[in-house]
């Protein structure tokens, strides 16, 4: 029922991303596609976290202004990007931190910057794309009741003892 | 433990995974069981929770670490530079940790004591060490060009001997001057070294050393891609240099003679890089040299070679713990499996782990009769 009433949206690609610039298409065709582990070796150390706020397009520049304050605040490296979803009614929009897993101060850095971040964009009206369990705690103290107690009875009946995927959207 | 400073810079991006045409997991122990931590990537992670005390030694890291088969493809398909080098070193010193803490998986313990009170690991006496070469009238080391080492899987292992034979033979009627040294041979100790026993292979590398000395030997052949390694990147030069050649390289420089033997009919033949010369010492062409000198053998390739070959398992002491060896998803019978894709009906090695592997692999896959594994010189063998 929701895929038949869906279908229309999806064939026509207003739900998706819209098609990659020609730049970044042939980075994201690279085999290997080493960006991503190159980033995470910024701080030489194999980590890296990032947000990604779905949220309007107009709110770019004061998203943009936030990410960098924040990584300043923080002392954090960053790298920043967005993707237009739909037919531009709203983006994909992120702050990356990269951090040295062996340094328990860059890691703190980094999730302290994670958490800023993810308060900013709720705060903003947007919502954190593939959201890390901090952020999904944010994300469910935020949440309308009605919704939260929906997903609570449905984890109920197919997962009652808690099994599946632990740790992660634990609305309880 | 050495190393332990690089384990939090890998970043699970996966690629030591694969070939670089992607068209199955290249790694054997991760292409078995399925699990992260069996990939290079996650046995790094857990290796890093390990030394920081969050995981605790047990039989399941034990077999985690061991079965590594130490083929090499993470080190090539790395995407980090320099780093990518030490990931085959972290993983040793790893075992090393293990070893001196006595936790070690029970075959890897029999194996190490095997070679320990043996000297090979099949716990046999020195004397049937020179069996192999039986009726072959082979020259025992004497001052010539070279000295034939054939390992402890070519003097005592009747696959292996079964190899070692036919490689002498033909080295003879090629009239390739060398000596062997029979039931003085000692182990090469590559495989001690590659599960963590630095004290073995240290004493094995003296002895072997002080008798290459005492004889003069200027230049060896190996059977085994295994000891050709050991000999050639892991013996110090600096204490007594010498040569070394795996027996392909030698007939890939006989190949005129090769090619002068009556043609066979037709053969249809694929070849499978043993990881120890292909991967760790880039010798790609001399196995091809001389398959292809070979008048009437057709060389049909499969999908993954050379530096992306699938692994049959047996490195890394493998060959002799198989902790990798049973079901069909065993690397070996996935590497028989891929060989029956190409249509030969030979499936070619240049290794007597290989060999012994493949050939049980096909056995297990129903395919004797449909494919049949020999050795180069088996192939040459029948028409010299």
């Amino acid at each position: 029922m929701i895929r038949a009433s869906l279908k229309g949206l999806i064939s026509r690609k207003v739900g998706g991303f819209l098609p990659l610039p020609p730049p970044m298409k042939k980075n994201f065709l690279e085999a290997p596609q080493t960006t991503l582990a190159q980033f995470a070796d910024v701080r030489k150390g194999g980590g890296f976290e990032y947000v990604g706020g779905i949220m309007p397009i107009d709110l770019f520049p004061k998203a943009y202004r936030a990410g960098i304050d924040i990584a300043a605040r923080q002392g954090t490296t960053y790298s920043t990007g967005a993707r237009i979803i739909g037919l531009g009614h709203c983006m994909m929009f992120f702050f990356a931190y990269p951090f040295n897993r062996a340094d328990e101060t860059d890691v703190d850095r980094a999730r302290r910057a994670l958490e800023e971040t993810n308060r900013e964009v709720l705060e903003m009206g947007g919502i954190p794309w593939k959201a890390e369990a901090p952020a999904q705690k944010q994300i469910i103290g935020r949440m309308d009741p009605h919704t939260l107690a929906l997903i609570n009875r449905v984890q109920s009946m197919l997962d009652p003892q808690g099994i599946m995927n632990p740790g992660n959207w634990e609305v309880r | 433990m050495e190393f332990a400073d690089i384990l939090h810079r890998c970043f699970r991006c996966g690629y030591c995974k694969f070939p670089n045409n992607y068209q199955d997991f290249n790694c054997p122990s991760y292409s078995k069981f399925r699990f992260e931590t069996y990939s290079p990537g996650g046995r790094m992670w857990v290796l890093r929770a390990w030394l920081n005390g969050e995981l605790k030694t047990s039989p399941r890291l034990a077999e985690i670490l061991f079965s590594c088969a130490t083929c090499g493809n993470c080190v090539e398909h790395c995407v980090f530079p320099k780093f990518k080098d030490d990931i085959l070193h972290a993983f040793l010193a790893a075992r090393e940790e293990m070893v001196n803490q006595g936790t070690v998986p029970p075959a890897v313990r029999d194996y190490l004591k095997a070679l320990q009170v043996h000297g090979n690991p099949y716990r046999l006496p020195g004397s049937e060490r020179g069996k192999w070469q039986d009726g072959l009238g082979l020259e025992p080391y004497s001052g010539q060009e070279y000295l034939f080492h054939a390992g402890c899987v070519g003097s005592l292992d009747e696959r292996g001997m079964k190899m070692a034979r036919s490689v002498a033979s033909l080295l003879k009627k090629l009239g390739v001057p060398f000596g062997i040294l029979g039931t003085e041979e000692s182990c090469d100790g590559n495989e001690a070294r590659s599960l963590g026993e630095k004290g073995v292979f240290q004493s094995l590398v003296e002895q072997n050393i002080q008798a290459f000395q005492r004889l003069g030997v200027k230049k060896v052949i190996t059977l085994s891609p295994h000891a050709y390694h050991a000999f050639k990147n892991d013996y110090p030069k600096d204490s007594y240099p010498f040569e070394v050649f795996h027996y392909t390289q030698v007939l890939g420089a006989q190949a005129k003679k090769l090619a002068a033997l009556p043609a066979s009919s037709s053969l249809k033949v694929t070849y499978h890089d043993p990881c120890y010369l292909g991967r760790h010492n880039k010798e790609y062409q001399a196995p091809r040299k001389v398959l292809k000198s070979i008048s009437g053998l057709q060389l049909l390739e499969m999908g993954r070679v050379k530096e992306n070959a699938f692994c049959c398992g047996g490195g890394g002491g493998n060959f002799f713990t198989d902790l990798l060896g049973s079901g069909p998803e065993s690397p070996a019978r996935a590497r028989v499996r891929e060989a029956m894709e190409t249509g030969a009906s030979i499936l070619a090695v240049a290794c007597p782990n290989c060999a012994k592997m493949l050939e049980d692999a096909a056995k297990a896959e129903d395919l004797e009769g449909k494919i049949t594994v020999k050795e180069i010189s088996e192939i040459i063998g029948e028409k010299a």
